[in-house]
């Protein structure tokens, strides 16, 4: 064989070995560099860290936490954080981004052109500008003694919102749950789903028996209204100002482009089963709720997917008020014990985990929601997709 | 959803007009309440130790007072006059991409490199008589947009090289390309600015590594290209095995038959997509406020700091919305035009 430039194969193989050579290099390049400033900075590479306390506390956590912690548990607190504020601007945002995506193809002129207002302003202005806004809404509120009560129990301070907070009374809240689980487990079972329709039967009998249950014994969980006790409240959940200004600024935002999503999912669907739908002499509203809607969701599930992943990333943006999150958490111990790389890994580490595993529900919800044999709606997948 | 038969949906049925007045009603209180702030109630001019003169609604004069800060940062005072062209460079320089007329590959480079070009010259000075103003003391709307264009500039190209390489029959190319892609897609973007702004002073030579902004630039530049490179992915495989054929059997190179053939239909196809992509690098520009860069939202905060004016936040963010906003929505109504005038004759 000749080896020339003009052979294919010869220019491949070079094509292959320069890019290999140079992200190889670049790779080792990099660990070699690192090494030697670490060794002439007097900085130490090691795990032994993870064990040792941090020093400093962090503002809010949904579990116990002090400046005693080891490093391992602060991290994993923070993660923590990370995921509870994902889910609950997941659900948030699902919930009032479909009322006003279906808001805009209303009808009703007015509640569409409302709704359109709402996503044009909203989608265009930065999430952290709006973050930083409510933060700073929420600082300038009244203190606790005089805070602004809410409808429902609850009230609002510079320091956080007060929610009325659930309590487990009894046992009751046992034999509540089992009840549920069970009823739960008949219905998913062969047996239910002999039942057919009577499924439902089942569900409602259980509901109907824990009804009577809280009559005759008093209710498995208690409501617990936060009260002012001296300067501070006492009982019920108190939201932390952080998380409720990155809350409100990433739901505000999250609703505009999940309302986007709906309506372009929803309007994505071809004439052909509208038509179908017209010629079987339905109303225009049966079109609506069991044509357009039912098909517009399947093409919605890969985008939305996508916006849940965004949404995970973008809490990291709570670090720009204080709230520990996974990243904020990671600059302040790369501050503090100076160990950047292992920190840094740590933190990538953790958040390709997440977003890996989440973007693996999101492909296996839609290969079960998605047509069979549908191309136009399997588009490409979403994994790790943004 | 479609109209009723009349056109008039919103009027159809007594329910319906129940809930049309009860809905605008809503829209006029809101619109009502905005206008009592911002106008009727507001105050324009600073009345001295208590500014407004507490006025029950906006305190614009703050924006008055403040503006400077707000848009050019800690630039010289007399100097803000190179600031203010620059950024009108940049503005020209945008709306200049948007004429459809001008999008031939080497026109598209040449307006953003001279731009650009003008951009540093007009900002750091040094020559034709111009003092020189350090990037230190760039800051506000020119810093945000300096970060902009050279985000643009740097990873434009980077996203075609990885788009290309993602496209190519080789294996080995597809997978590196594949895995820097993926691995900076799945982290986010403070995470990847972060990354690059720490590691960057371990890599790159010392004369590289003077000020944060650059190495800043280069992580946001990475993440850029990332996302846009799957957009031009999509591009590319959207054109058509048989157009790469045509190029081949008309006995172009591959290089020829990339830039001559398929990237120009791929940039086509991805113009929607590019430009929404665009808007939101823009918007993304103000995460770097919490790497400690002095852009727009930095620059806001700073302007609300001074004890005189640190109540009245609210004037402060409207405004800076308003930028934001004005950019990125009219940005995204060209995209939206766009889209509606390559759909022509497909339906």
């Amino acid at each position: 064989m000749v080896v020339s430039l003009s052979n294919t194969n010869v220019r491949r193989f070079i094509l292959q070995a320069t890019a290999v050579g140079l992200f190889l290099a670049l790779v080792i390049g990099t660990a070699v560099q690192v090494a030697d400033s670490l060794q002439k900075q007097g900085m130490v590479y090691g795990w032994a860290f993870l064990g040792q306390p941090t020093g400093w506390d962090i503002s809010a956590a949904p579990l116990a936490h002090a400046a005693s912690d080891p490093y391992w548990w602060t991290i994993l607190l923070g993660l923590l954080n990370t995921l509870v504020l994902a889910l609950v601007c997941i659900v948030v945002t699902t919930i009032l981004g479909f009322l006003v995506g279906l808001g805009r193809l209303s009808r009703n002129f007015v509640i569409s052109f409302g709704c359109r207002l709402y996503t044009d302003i909203f989608r265009n202005v930065p999430s952290i500008l709006q973050i930083v806004f409510w933060y700073q809404i929420i600082l300038h509120l009244p203190q606790e003694r005089r805070a602004v009560p809410l409808p429902g129990g609850a009230f609002i301070s510079n320091r956080g919102i007060y929610l009325p907070g659930l309590e487990a009374t009894n046992g009751n809240l046992c034999l509540a749950v089992g009840l549920i689980l069970m009823a739960m487990l008949i219905a998913a079972s062969p047996l239910g789903r002999r039942l057919g329709r009577g499924r439902g039967t089942v569900l409602a009998a259980a509901a109907g028996a824990i009804v009577a249950l809280t009559l005759w014994f008093g209710a498995p969980v208690t409501i617990q209204l936060p009260h002012l006790h001296g300067f501070s409240f006492e009982n019920g959940l108190r939201v932390p100002a952080e998380f409720a200004a990155v809350l409100i600024g990433l739901s505000v935002l999250g609703t505009a482009y999940v309302a986007e999503i709906v309506r372009g999912g929803i309007q994505s669907i071809g004439r052909g089963p509208v038509e179908a739908g017209r010629a079987l002499g339905l109303h225009e509203w049966m079109i609506d709720w069991k044509i357009r809607i039912p098909l517009g969701l399947r093409a919605i599930v890969l985008p939305l997917g996508n916006q849940y992943l965004i949404t995970v990333k973008n809490t990291s943006l709570g670090a720009a008020i204080g709230y520990s999150d996974l990243f904020a958490i990671t600059s302040n111990s790369i501050n503090m014990n100076g160990h950047t790389f292992e920190m840094l890994g740590v933190m990538v580490g953790l958040y390709l985990v997440v977003n890996y595993c989440l973007s693996l529900m999101i492909n296996w919800f839609n290969a079960r929601v998605a047509l069979k044999g549908a191309r136009s709606i399997g588009r490409q997948p979403a994994g790790g997709r943004a | 959803m479609q109209r009723g038969p009349a056109g008039l949906g919103f009027l159809s049925s007594w329910l319906n007009v129940g809930i049309s007045i009860l809905a605008a009603a809503f829209l006029l209180w809101l619109l009502v309440l905005f206008g009592k702030w911002a106008f009727w109630d507001s105050a324009w001019s600073d009345a001295g130790a208590d500014p407004c003169g507490g006025a029950s609604g906006a305190c614009w004069a703050v924006i008055g007072a403040r503006y400077r800060l707000i848009l050019f940062g800690l630039y010289p005072y007399e100097e803000q006059w190179r600031s203010l062209v620059a950024c009108l460079v940049v503005v020209a320089m945008v709306a200049a991409s948007c004429v459809p007329r001008l999008w031939r590959a080497k026109w598209l480079i040449g307006i953003w490199i001279s731009g650009f070009t003008v951009f540093i010259v007009l900002m750091q000075g040094g020559v034709f008589g111009l003092s020189e103003v350090t990037t230190e003391r760039w800051g506000g709307l020119s810093l945000t947009l300096f970060i902009y264009t050279a985000t643009i500039i740097i990873g434009m190209p980077l996203s075609v090289l990885l788009a290309i390489m993602r496209c190519s029959d080789d294996r080995v190319l597809r997978f590196l390309a594949g895995v820097v892609v993926d691995f900076i897609r799945s982290i986010p973007l403070l995470a990847v600015v972060f990354g690059a702004a720490i590691f960057a002073p371990f890599v790159l030579p010392g004369w590289l590594n003077t000020d944060n902004v650059y190495r800043v630039i280069l992580g946001f530049a990475l993440f850029f290209a990332a996302y846009q490179s799957t957009i031009l992915q999509a591009g590319i495989q959207s054109v058509g095995l048989g157009q790469g054929e045509a190029a081949r059997a008309l006995g172009l190179t591959p290089s020829q038959g990339w830039w001559l053939v398929i990237l120009p239909q791929a940039f086509r196809k991805a113009l929607p997509a590019t430009i929404n992509q665009l808007v939101s690098t823009f918007k993304d520009t103000s995460v770097l406020v919490i790497v400690g860069l002095f852009e727009l939202m930095a620059s806001a905060k700073v302007a609300i700091q001074t004890g005189k004016w640190s109540d009245y936040y609210i004037e402060v963010y409207v405004f800076v919305a308003l930028i934001y906003f004005a950019v990125s929505y009219s940005l995204t109504r060209y995209g939206a035009y766009l889209e509606a005038r390559m759909r022509v004759g497909q339906d």
